[in-house]
């Protein structure tokens, strides 16, 4: 098994205004899976948000199954669709505070529906029970199209903070 | 006041190229259209947040009037 950078992308100080998303594009067709790391903050008002992630920079819906521990609460969901694929930190957190984002996508050039699995942590500061953790099975019901480029984002369209960042890696 | 301009940072794998670009009118559409539907259903769960925790202090209430104690109402 090898693996290679293949991309990155981040939001230089200063860089927020405006900034809604992170986009890697002309991935190489010649690895056999993805494995993407980031790590994101939002300027939303509240704790955290939701990261937004498009496969080809198509935002149509998927279903994912999953555990997602919010604020005490473990939700098990089911064909939740949105957009949605783990948490980030949001600005009542302590500005020092970027999530831990590993979404892994396996046989990204092949023409079946794609899937991934995304594991993500958005801790506090304010307190443990406003720590979000989250680990999902994602499937796409109408994304057959090899895997070529992706978007990084604000679940909610509220941009993303300064410093972020995003790297992909080629799996072979 | 000036409307802001709405970016995406891109990096580009072939090229190696980083480019910050506006968004297109269809991307700029769509984002506006997440982030409508995103505060409409933050707000309903809001809504539903509330309504529950009114229904149970409403029912915490009615059990106090009628003799529960406090520890007996939490074990229900």
């Amino acid at each position: 098994m090898a693996m290679k950078l293949i991309g990155t992308a981040s939001l230089p100080s200063g860089n927020t205004s405006g900034s809604t998303g992170l986009t890697i594009t002309g991935i190489p067709q010649t690895y056999k899976d993805l494995l993407i790391i980031a790590s994101l903050r939002t300027p939303r008002a509240g704790e955290q948000d939701g990261v937004g992630f498009a496969l080809n920079e198509n935002s149509s819906t998927y279903a994912y199954i999953g555990i997602h521990w919010n604020g005490g609460v473990t939700n098990q969901n089911t064909n939740y669709e949105s957009m949605w694929a783990g948490a980030m930190h949001a600005s009542a957190n302590a500005a020092s505070l970027y999530n831990n984002h590993e979404i892994y996508i396996p046989n990204y050039t092949n023409s079946l529906n794609k899937s991934y699995i995304q594991n993500s942590v958005a801790n506090s500061s304010i307190s443990s029970n406003a720590s979000q953790l989250s680990m999902t099975a994602n499937v796409y019901t109408t994304n057959t199209n090899a895997v070529t480029s992706f978007r990084l984002q604000s679940a909610t369209a509220n941009g993303l903070t300064q410093y972020s960042a995003v790297w992909v890696y080629g799996i072979n | 006041m000036t409307e802001q301009e709405l970016t995406y940072t891109e990096y580009n794998c072939t090229t190696g190229e980083t480019i910050i670009r506006p968004l297109t009118d269809a991307e700029r559409a769509d984002y506006e259209e997440i982030k409508r539907i995103s505060a409409e259903r933050l707000a309903a769960e809001t809504a539903a947040v509330e309504a529950k925790a009114a229904a149970k202090a409403s029912a915490e209430a009615k059990l106090a009037a009628i003799g529960l104690t406090p520890e007996e109402i939490a074990a229900l």
